[in-house]
């Protein structure tokens, strides 16, 4: 014989199971066009969403894993409901460790469709384990290079750096990819950890580098963000991804120099998480 | 004197003497003190004896013998533990093995090491705990060489919790090189099943689903956000994170239900299997101090329940804490989960009763919430002198919270680990099982974020007199209004 409490239990667990369900469901429809700046200490880590039209998924696009495991937490919130485990594609800018470093956790814990970066090897243990965990769970592996292109409906990926001499001549930062993003009305450009040497050649390289939104160059560092970089991009928004350091990122002349072009900045250490919804 | 009296009394004596030691009472002290204690028993049954007091100097004289015992006892451990921490003064090369699963963090990885030898001499058994880079990750039974500055503990409390976890040493980023593994093959399976089962939990649930998930199943905390550590602490929840009695009781009489139907309810063989399984889990957590007591708090309630009641909880109480002090005599003082730990079931053994006596908590209600509130209510008191002085983390919202959560922890345990041992046979299935536990983890999360929001602090300066006269009362009302006064007495 059931008990009273018991049937009285089940009826309560089915009735909250069915309302959770549905809260799922419809909560996880209900994604837009969208750039998160994901908080994650001192690192950099930025989530794109694209909407995949009615009652699917977004699609999910992850540049830059930040240094541990707080992208995972980060990624929680910035997805709630959405969060399927999946993520389509990971970027890496920069094969440093807080740019990689959370995604040895994320390749753990989500099933990744790409990974992409630039092909530049780190001899570090770190990113040992990294390309361990891509190879043993046959996570597909892409370079990408300047000149390249991706696009998904009506957004549109270009890679405006770096190519082979970049590479070859450079150190380690300033070969961090960069991508200009286009989506509908609205750019946003991406910068990796450059400094003033790549900003100048892709000034040099006559690039359209006008954008809405910036993900500023490493961290705010005095080395990047020169000012007729700045100028030329004209960003409405500027986000720094940025925590606890003793490298005095960001600088106080980075911030001038934004505020002096007119744009307004956000920081992940003040701000938390920054989400930009874009075609607003 | 009854055997089982005489038994009480002595393990009684032994923890009390422990609790000397750990408290500074050197055993010359202990000595003189039971001399005297024993001349005035002596004195008492030689002029003032009468028939009816003679039971109690007996029992008097039992408790002091074993409480000289238990304090010594505790002396010869600690001399021993102090004799390996001063050999590794001033050493700075070191091989030794991994000696359970390193903690992995951000940022860094913590392992405890057991030292073979050092450039000094050979160091039988001691132990470092080590802070290392991330990467390259150990594993257990690595064999490590390692170079660097070692950290005696400090005095204080943490280094009264390194000396509970009998570490001798600790060293923050030394050079270390892996020369090989010489892992127990037992142990090692053990571990890997456990990571196994970690990573099941990590890949189908989110991050916040997945640690709380976690610390619920295994007592695994180290991915907990501060953030997230403070909110449990705060409503009064993260007791349900740690290895408790409460939870091994629910794996107890989940694989008791699970072995009675497959052995046909064969009461030998499904004890067996049940304590074998139990075993087999706590052999998973690396047989830790908390894993241990747990396991045996959740005995005493199986048993409990097995057997309609339990013939005497005062003695099987006082047999695991006894245990446990013999293990490690550093536990009663410095284990505050041992303190948290005997302090609520002995509550919810004596002074829940007393509660459900009062025709408020006697009238029927919807899920029975006035019987779990009384339970709450009772293992809240019992610790709340403990909580306040150590955290300062009491709130009252706490009751609501613990009942509105404890009351689908068990659902919430079995659908986890059906989801996890699911994963072995048939992953569809898994994935199906996964989703009524995200449920129920998004509910208790739920829970712990209102109650937190609601909370409604109570804190105020708790001394040592306080603290005992507080206990002395709740004895006194609980001897007053047991429902088995007699019982409770004798």
């Amino acid at each position: 014989m059931i008990s009273k409490k018991t049937i009285q239990f089940a009826v309560v667990m089915l009735v909250g199971f069915n309302l959770w369900v549905w809260y799922v469901l419809l909560g996880a429809q209900n994604t837009e066009n969208a750039v998160y700046f994901l908080n994650v200490g001192q690192g950099d880590s930025q989530l794109i969403t694209l909407s995949s039209g009615r009652g699917a998924l977004p699609i999910k696009i992850l540049i830059d894993g930040g240094r541990d495991k707080k992208v995972l937490d980060a990624l929680d919130s910035a997805l709630g409901v959405a969060n399927s485990k999946y993520i389509d594609i990971v970027m890496v800018s920069n094969p440093d460790l807080d740019h990689f470093g959370g995604f040895i956790d994320i390749a753990r814990r989500y099933d990744i469709g790409l990974f992409i970066s630039t092909g530049y090897q780190s001899q570090t243990e770190a990113f040992r384990a990294l390309q361990e965990e891509i190879s043993m769970r046959n996570i597909p592996i892409l370079t990408l290079r300047e000149g390249d292109r991706m696009r998904y409906r009506n957004t549109n990926f270009f890679v405006l750096s770096p190519n082979r001499t970049i590479m070859e001549h450079e150190g380690l930062n300033e070969a961090s990819m960069v991508v200009m993003m286009e989506s509908g009305k609205s750019r946003a450009l991406f910068t990796g950890d450059t400094g003033f040497v790549a900003e100048n050649i892709l000034l040099a390289k006559k690039y359209d580098l006008k954008a809405d939104i910036l993900k500023v160059g490493h961290h705010g560092s005095k080395y990047s963000s020169g000012e007729n970089f700045i100028a030329t991009v004209q960003p409405i928004v500027s986000v720094v991804g940025v925590g606890q350091n003793r490298y005095g990122h960001p600088a106080p002349s980075v911030l001038e120099t934004l505020q002096r072009a007119g744009s307004r900045v956000y920081r992940t250490d003040r701000d938390g998480t920054v989400k930009i919804i874009l075609d607003k | 004197m009854q055997w089982h009296n005489i038994f009480f009394f002595a393990v009684s004596g032994f923890i009390l003497g422990a609790v000397s030691g750990g408290l500074g009472l050197s055993s010359a002290a202990a000595l003189i003190f039971v001399m005297v204690a024993l001349g005035a028993v002596f004195f008492l049954r030689m002029y003032l004896c009468t028939s009816g007091t003679v039971v109690y100097h007996t029992a008097i004289s039992i408790i002091v013998l074993f409480f000289l015992a238990g304090n010594v006892y505790y002396s010869v451990d600690d001399y021993i533990y102090y004799a390996k921490r001063t050999a590794l003064e001033g050493a700075t090369y070191f091989e030794g093995i991994v000696i359970d699963e390193p903690q992995r963090r951000n940022g860094n990885q913590t392992a405890k090491i057991r030292i073979a030898s050092s450039q000094n001499n050979q160091i039988d058994n001691a132990r470092a705990l080590l802070y290392v880079s991330p990467y390259p990750e150990l594993s257990y039974g690595d064999v490590v060489q390692i170079t660097g500055d070692i950290a005696l503990p400090p005095s204080g409390s943490y280094g009264d919790y390194l000396a509970k976890e009998r570490i001798h040493a600790t060293m923050y980023y030394p050079a270390i090189r892996v020369m090989g593994n010489s892992a127990n093959p037992f142990f090692s399976t053990l571990y890997k099943i456990r990571l196994h089962m970690n990573d099941v939990i990590s890949r189908r649930f989110t991050q916040r689903q997945a640690t709380l998930l976690s610390g619920i199943l295994f007592g695994d905390r180290g991915e907990f956000s501060k953030e997230f550590l403070d909110k449990l602490s705060i409503s009064g929840t993260l007791h349900v994170t740690a290895l408790s009695g409460f939870n091994i009781a629910i794996i107890v009489f989940f694989a008791f239900a699970v072995f009675s139907v497959l052995f046909f309810g064969k009461r030998l063989a499904v004890f067996g299997a049940t304590f074998l399984m139990v075993t087999f889990f706590v052999a998973m957590t690396g047989f830790t101090v908390s894993a241990l007591r747990a396991a045996m708090m959740a005995c005493i309630a199986g048993l409990a329940d097995q057997m309609g009641r339990l013939y005497n909880p005062r003695n099987a109480i006082a047999f695991a804490a006894a245990a446990i002090t013999f293990a490690n005599p550093k536990a009663p003082v410095f284990d505050l989960g041992f303190q948290l730990s005997f302090a609520a079931t002995l509550s919810i053994i004596y002074f829940a009763p007393v509660l459900r006596r009062r025709p408020f908590f006697k009238a029927a209600s919807f899920l029975s919430w006035r019987d779990a509130l009384a339970i709450t209510i009772a293992a809240q008191l019992g610790v709340v002198p403990i909580t306040i002085t150590s955290f300062q983390n009491f709130s009252f919202s706490a009751l609501p919270a613990n009942i509105a959560i404890l009351a689908i922890m068990p659902l919430l345990m079995v659908l986890g680990f059906t989801t996890v041992a699911a994963s072995f046979v048939f992953t569809p299935l898994s994935i199906l099982l996964s989703k009524p536990t995200a449920f129920l983890l998004d509910y208790s999360a739920g829970v712990v974020e209102v109650f937190y929001r609601l909370r409604v602090p109570f804190n105020p300066d708790v001394g040592v007199v306080a603290a005992i006269a507080y206990y002395a009362l709740l004895i006194y009302f609980c001897a007053r209004h047991s429902p088995h006064e007699k019982f409770f007495m004798k």
